[in-house]
């Protein structure tokens, strides 16, 4: 598997330095692989982009928990009061029309620290998969097996914490790898329209100086992160359902 | 006989009267790269569109908005858009990394960015910049570069001041004291600040370190192989330029045909604007999109000193002055 995911990306790689060698595309429109890798060189011996890395990763980590805790929290308060879904569901889907670049300069005002407006921008893209996911995966839970935990004298938090839970914790996982993808959309959002720090400010300043090779080294660094912290996931989800279940 | 006469006379007729009708000449098309969207600043191609100046120069013009480092790169590529504008340091910051753009009109005169102050903190010369806290949208742009001008004219560094990437919210983070400072355009922010009744002080990048401004810019491959269509633009954007000279007020009314959300109520502040707009044309010059050589290489020297250019560039290959002749 490993070996053939490798020969895939190596097969991209290596037409895309084809396609821009032979159609002699220049660097300021598509730059090549090589293009980009001379870049890095270059830049990834400078602390700046490493700062860029740590400030976008720390942005799109916190996003992602708090979006957890929020999520899974309105998730399960509307699983167990279902006049509160009837009540919400409807501003929880509204929520998910706003288009982010609309309020993130506002959120930048009202937030007054340039941190925790990104956060907060990267914790509101996040925020609905997560809910969607603690809501579907415990509504997936089968009603007689809480009828027997009832039965049995249960208490609500035992039923939380012994049912509920670890039956819809397969489902919130998928919902959380999900957010892990829109945390860095999230962070790169915030960075883009205001600060010094994060990819999305250094793709705004290599876009200012046309230096296209540098926004593609960016967008890798997005990538990496990404990949980093949904191979992280895949490795906390296996040690907590190997526990839990 | 006669009859057959009388036909072949009318057919005669008809032959020579179709024979000196000349098909109507197609109009080439272009389309202008815009940065950002649709203003009143933009009144002079807006003019030159609904007066016919480019329709008598045999031209069927569109506009297009875009983020400004986007119209350079849609001009570089060739990608269906003949003009744009864009400002001289960008071009020249374009050029260093291989984009075959070139100006052939400078828009203004003046290079626009100021930076403003509420009136209770003195801001006259670049000396004041010292020790404050400047909010810009970031460290890109006219905005960046304006700041970069001031404080290399003061013999000040960024180091000197405490700048704040602040997004484009300039005026409101101005008004809620986040800042002491903000960037704007000379021409835009003060009078919309002082139409709503807050009176600032203004420092323009202009006064203190005269640069290159906006231009229109194309690819060098049009100047090559279609040399007279930007003879043919230039000439008639000169005339726009002219036109909402002479009458500002009437080149408000027609600019909102172009930038429908308008609002009619806006009328005083934006001819302001666009009376603003106007003497930075005229600036220094009689001669509407005069390109300045001097100017040009200030703009270099800025570049270079900042290390945003980190090889001298031969400047003149960056402008092409003989479309616009001074008077």
């Amino acid at each position: 598997m490993t070996t053939t995911r490798l020969t895939v990306i190596g097969i991209f790689f290596i037409a895309w330095e084809v396609l821009v060698q032979s159609l002699q595309i220049p660097r300021y429109l598509l730059p090549s692989p090589s293009d980009i890798v001379v870049r890095a060189v270059i830049e990834l011996q400078s602390p700046q982009i490493w700062h860029h890395i740590a400030a976008t990763t720390s942005v799109a980590l916190l996003g992602v928990v708090m979006a957890y805790i929020l999520g899974a929290c309105l998730g399960w308060i509307v699983y167990q009061f279902p006049y509160v879904n009837a009540a919400l569901q409807w501003f929880f889907t509204a929520s998910q029309s706003i288009p982010i670049l609309a309020i993130a300069p506002l959120i930048l005002i009202w937030v007054n620290d340039v941190f925790w407006a990104r956060t907060v921008v990267a914790t509101l893209i996040t925020f609905f998969p997560v809910f969607s996911a603690t809501y579907t995966g415990l509504n997936l839970i089968q009603l007689d097996l809480r009828e027997v935990a009832v039965l049995f004298g249960a208490t609500r938090g035992q039923q939380l914490w012994f049912i509920e839970l670890p039956l819809a914790l397969p489902v919130m996982f998928s919902g959380l790898r999900t957010s892990i993808v829109l945390a860095t959309t999230g962070a790169v959002v915030g960075e883009y329209l205001g600060g010094r720090d994060g990819l999305g400010a250094l793709i705004n300043i290599a876009r200012g100086l046309f230096d296209t090779p540098l926004v593609f080294l960016a967008i890798f660094c997005l990538i990496i992160i990404t990949l980093s912290l949904t191979t992280l996931l895949t490795f906390i989800e296996r040690l907590v359902l190997r526990a839990v279940l | 006989m006669f009859r057959r006469l009388v036909s072949a006379c009318v057919a005669l007729f008809l032959l020579v009267a179709c024979a000196g009708q000349t098909a109507p000449v197609a109009r080439r098309a272009i389309i202008v790269g815009m940065p950002y969207i649709p203003n009143v600043q933009f009144a002079h191609f807006y003019l030159a569109a609904e007066k016919g100046f480019f329709a008598d120069e045999g031209l069927d013009v569109t506009f297009d908005y875009n983020f400004e480092n986007d119209v350079v790169q849609r001009i570089a590529s060739k990608n269906k858009i003949e003009f744009a504008l864009a400002s001289a340091d960008s071009i020249l910051l374009a050029r260093a990394q291989g984009l075959p753009v070139k100006a052939v009109m400078s828009t203004s005169q003046e290079f626009p960015v100021a930076f403003m102050s509420k009136s209770t903190l003195p801001l006259a010369t670049p000396a004041d910049l010292k020790g404050k806290v400047i909010g810009i949208p970031g460290r890109f742009g006219a905005s960046y570069i304006g700041l970069q001008a001031l404080l290399y004219a003061g013999g000040l560094t960024e180091a000197d001041v405490t700048i704040q990437e602040i997004g484009f919210n300039q005026v409101p983070v101005l008004l809620s004291d986040k800042v002491q400072i903000i960037s704007g355009y000379a021409n835009n922010e003060p009078i919309q600040l002082a139409a709503q009744g807050t009176a600032v002080n203004v420092l323009r990048v202009a006064d203190f370190y005269p640069m290159a401004s906006d231009q229109l810019i194309v690819n060098e491959a049009l100047i090559g192989t279609e040399k007279d269509v930007v003879t043919k633009f230039t000439r008639a954007l000169q005339k726009g330029m002219q036109a909402v000279s002479d009458d500002p007020a009437a080149a408000y009314t027609t600019s909102l045909k172009y930038i429908p959300e308008a609002k009619p109520s806006d009328q005083s502040v934006t001819t302001d604007v666009l009376k603003a707009t106007i003497t930075m044309w005229k600036a220094n010059t009689s001669t509407f999109g005069l390109v300045q050589p001097a100017q040009w290489a200030k703009t270099h020297e800025l570049l270079r000193a900042v290390s945003a250019l980190k090889e001298d560039l031969d400047v003149s290959s960056a402008y092409d002055a003989s479309f616009v002749l001074a008077k």
